[in-house]
């Protein structure tokens, strides 16, 4: 029984998190879920998402206000196979306050003691499409 | 021999040198993206300091009928009606406030409906007004349904092309409600909201041309002059009343 209720949970995450990468194609939206699956299993849940691709001489940022005592996960995923993803966070004088940098998926984790302006940054280290998520626990 | 060695060692060499500047040199930057706070994480946060229950005895119990929704309404005015709804409905299930949260989750549904949303999404709504009315903790509920239901809610308004208009709903309730809560408890919460979280410039700039309401564009210019550290009494009324009438204007 207990098996059933988690197993229709994740059924309903998974559209869900499916429908938050409308954009992506099929199977960058599948990938990009199972990745935002497993920090769900953490507690998270997705607060804005975003599929786009990426050069290795560019890099993406998304800005916004956020929320003091509230913890949020920068989440970047790269499609393409054995490619380097990294995800940066930056405070509002631009210093950098976190960073991650892994193959496939990147995860950086900030918990802001202020409320106030905060940027991430996502760069790749080959051409490819990625997905980007902020998540709130 | 020699000498071929040393070329294969400086090619090596090179290589390496060329990964490490690929990865540091400096990028072009594609677009930025401004991802302005939704009303779950601007509630979550308020709550942090005002309470979850101080937050929602400013969420106002309206109608579908009171928010337009039986009578026909335009994309846009719909659009931010489902953002305020949206913050409301956070609020109170957090406030596990069971009278507040099914009149929001109606409303809700019933806006959907006349915005000819996907029957799918309308029902999911109709499913988190079942588990209420089942008795399930509303925190519970909160923390299940929400998040299930704001990627479908999102996505339909972001095909109609309309996500501005809902996220200025959402972020004008929020405000309003944390400057409520403010008010009553005498903390730094509207001056964090004012401050910290003031969207006014990002949404005059992102929804210019959008041909809005005079009052609105009067409301947000107000608001974006509040945006400093010290917030006096007087500076929340009048925040509280420039978000008075954007509402108004939009509804």
């Amino acid at each position: 029984m207990k098996k059933k209720i988690i197993a229709m949970v994740a059924a309903v995450m998974l559209c869900s998190a499916g429908s938050a990468f409308a954009a992506a194609s099929e199977g960058s939206k599948l990938l990009c879920t199972a990745a935002f699956l497993k920090l769900a299993g953490e507690g998270y849940e997705i607060d804005y998402a975003d599929a786009d691709d990426l050069t290795t001489s560019q890099v993406k940022r998304y800005s916004g206000n956020r929320e003091a005592d509230v913890t949020y996960a920068a989440v970047g995923v790269a499609v393409e196979d054995e490619t380097k993803i990294r995800v940066k966070v930056f405070d509002e004088n631009e210093k950098l306050i976190e960073e991650d940098t892994d193959v496939r998926m990147a995860v950086a984790s900030h918990t802001p003691k202020w409320t106030g302006k905060f940027a991430y940054t996502v760069d790749v280290y080959k051409n490819t499409d990625f997905c980007f998520g902020i998540l709130t626990k | 021999m020699r000498l071929s060695r040393i070329a294969a060692v400086v090619a090596v060499g090179l290589m390496f040198a060329g990964t490490a500047i690929g990865a540091d040199a400096p990028k072009q930057e594609k677009k930025t993206v401004v991802v302005p706070p939704s009303s779950r994480v601007l509630v979550k946060g308020a709550t942090k300091s005002a309470g979850a229950k101080r937050l929602a005895k400013g969420v106002k119990a309206a109608s579908a009928k009171a928010y337009g929704f039986t009578t026909g309404v335009s994309e846009e005015k719909g659009s931010f009606k489902l953002g305020i709804l949206l913050a409301d409905l956070e609020t109170t299930l957090l406030a596990g406030d069971k009278d507040k949260s099914l009149k929001a989750v109606d409303t809700l549904a019933e806006g959907l409906t006349a915005l000819g949303a996907p029957t799918p999404l309308v029902i999911s709504v109709v499913n988190i007004k079942a588990a209420i009315t089942g008795g399930t903790d509303l925190k519970a509920v909160s923390a299940a349904s929400m998040p299930v239901l704001r990627p479908f809610l999102d996505d339909f308004v972001k095909k109609e092309g309309k996500t501005a208009y809902q996220k200025l709903g959402e972020w004008t309730e929020s405000t309003r409600l944390a400057l409520l809560a403010s008010q009553q408890q005498k903390s730094n919460l509207a001056g964090n909201f004012l401050n910290g979280v003031n969207m006014a410039s990002y949404f005059l700039e992102e929804m210019k041309g959008l041909n809005l309401p005079q009052g609105a564009t009067d409301g947000l210019t107000s608001l974006a002059a509040l945006e400093k550290t010290k917030i006096t009494g007087a500076e929340v009324k009048a925040a509280l009343k420039a978000l008075a009438a954007i509402q108004e204007t939009m509804s």
